[in-house]
């Protein structure tokens, strides 16, 4: 299960090290593999270039990338925090009348398989080129799994528990606020988890068909602007930076939620810690 | 059988215990009887254990006496009106992971709405007493089952109950922490001398707790016998006295009796 923290650190890290090392050699073989097949292949630049290639292009064009990638990721932190105050606001009203929870829950689970990002467009149409059509794209596009996920973790609490409740005659605000919300924490954490990786497609697809140049351009417009320039190498370096902003926001919430369960109390079942 | 009035008589008490009287209770499942037609008098201040064979109805008997389900014939009646002075303690100890065992400790008197330093005070009291005095400040991950156990009493204890219902409480701890919790259980019940109804399978720990035992039948739930006990001591090698032997024996008989003719029977 957890380590404990009374282990010598010695086997801590060369636990942590078991964790990290074999997909960091798995990426470097095929970082490895995908040079060489170029080289050997002589494959032209603009089908696909080498990661030397792109490495190249990230630091040539650093200056211009910095900002973009900037752009891009706080219009995903304005979309996720949007989507995430928002989501749970939602998720919560909805759970407030069993009558709407019931009949707004089997549409949330719906919702999810719409591919939002074609949405974007009409977004363009209700707000104009610029940032906030980007930022309503990322917290559109990232929103419905934190609503699914509030409510199903509203209604997750342990019967057992809520029976407790019932024995001493809790009023729903009490059971609200000492047993469902504590409940759910670890539900929307996923939920927030989901979120940050949809957040940054939501904004990068924003950027495609919203973003406008001023003086720098968020990486959704470098993508496009560099596939009209034949500049396939600069394409997938935005495409690594606007991962990297994105496992960013997922790095965050994930700690967070590590935070979080800590304080809930080791995953919460009582008879698994004998 | 006549009911045991003999504890109340002579004993100066505070406040009174609840009595509690069944009459023809029924509580069926569907097309399945769980209880059938139960008539039962609990006399304010004993210790009854509730024996019989597992899934027998008896647990569906003691929620019904606290509250949490309802019979579909018969009445239930205390000496005593109101329901907040009983109490419960789970077969599982049900408390909140994310709560101390302090402010889990507390949690009846919050939903009660008890101002926040008497709940303290009567908090700690109530921990004191179960001998988790140096553990209330832990999570319930960070307890043996025992100790989630003692919580769970501590819990039940912070009300004051003049009423306590338990449901197989120690079934799922080891045999020497059952014993344990069995002896600090009675001292409890010896120092405040509420009202116990106690369902159990364990024939030696009803007749170390009880001062009334009553066995059940297999589905549905009937009354088949109901023995006084009266031990001398409550030290833990009266286990090994011969009269405390006695009456597990006899209990074991009837109950293995009814179980065959059950057998038999269907």
């Amino acid at each position: 299960m957890t380590t404990s923290p009374s282990a010598p650190a010695s086997t801590w890290l060369a636990r942590r090290a078991a964790q990290v090392l074999p997909p960091l050699a798995t990426l470097a073989a095929l970082l490895l593999l995908w040079q060489g097949a170029v080289v050997l292949f002589g494959v032209s630049p603009f089908i696909l270039p080498s990661p030397a290639r792109i490495a190249l292009a990230l630091w040539e064009d650093r200056a211009t990338l910095w900002i973009s990638t900037f752009l891009t990721a706080r219009a995903t932190l304005a979309g996720f925090a949007i989507a995430a105050f928002a989501g749970i606001a939602i998720g919560s009203l909805l759970s407030a009348a069993r009558w709407i929870e019931r009949g707004v829950y089997p549409l949330t689970l719906l919702f999810q398989m719409v591919p939002l990002v074609a949405i974007a467009p009409v977004l363009v149409i209700w707000l104009g080129n610029g940032d906030p059509a980007v930022i309503a794209s990322s917290a559109v596009v990232s929103i419905f799994p934190v609503i699914a996920s509030t409510l199903a973790g509203l209604r997750s609490a342990d019967p057992l528990l809520e029976e407790l409740f019932d024995l001493h005659h809790a009023s729903r605000w009490q059971r609200w606020t000492k047993l469902r919300v504590p409940s759910a924490v670890p539900s929307i954490l996923t939920g927030l988890r989901i979120a940050a990786g949809l957040a940054t497609i939501g904004a990068v697809v924003g950027e495609f068909v919203a973003g406008f140049s001023s003086d720098a351009s968020p990486l959704g417009m470098v993508i496009t602007a560099s596939q009209r320039a034949f500049r396939t190498d600069r394409v997938f370096a935005a495409v690594l930076l606007a991962s990297l902003v994105g496992f960013s926001l997922f790095a965050a919430v994930s700690l967070l939620a590590a935070a979080a369960e800590r304080w809930l109390g080791a995953g919460g079942d009582e008879r698994s810690a004998k | 059988m006549l009911p045991r009035m003999a504890f109340v008589v002579g004993t100066k008490e505070p406040v009174a215990s609840i009595g509690v009287t069944l009459r023809g209770v029924s509580r069926r499942f569907g097309s399945v009887d769980a209880v059938d037609a139960v008539s039962l008098d609990i006399a304010p201040g004993s210790f009854v254990a509730l024996i019989g064979p597992s899934g027998c109805g008896k647990t569906t008997l003691l929620r019904m006496i606290g509250g949490l389900d309802r019979p579909n014939a018969g009445t239930i009646e205390f000496s005593v009106a109101s329901s907040a002075e009983r109490a419960f303690c789970f077969q599982e100890p049900r408390l909140l992971p994310w709560r101390t065992v302090r402010a889990n400790v507390e949690l009846p008197l919050e939903l009660a709405g008890v101002d926040a330093s008497e709940r303290a005070s009567r908090a700690r009291e109530a921990i004191e007493r179960v001998g988790l005095g140096d553990a209330e400040d832990r999570r319930p991950h960070q307890l043996s089952g025992g100790m989630r156990m003692r919580a769970a009493l501590a819990r039940a204890l912070v009300t004051r109950p003049r009423l306590l219902l338990l449901d197989e409480p120690f079934s799922a701890l080891d045999e020497v922490t059952r014993q344990e919790l069995c002896e600090e259980l009675h001292r409890l019940w010896r120092e405040d001398r509420f009202t116990a109804v106690l369902v159990t399978h364990s024939i030696p720990e009803a007749v170390y707790l009880a001062d009334e035992c009553v066995v059940f039948s297999p589905r549905p739930a009937r009354v088949l016998h109901r023995e006084s006990v009266a031990l001398a001591t409550h030290e833990a090698e009266v286990r090994t006295s011969v009269p405390f032997n006695e009456h597990v024996r006899t209990l074991g008989m009837i109950l293995r009796s009814a179980m065959d003719n059950a057998r038999r029977g269907s």
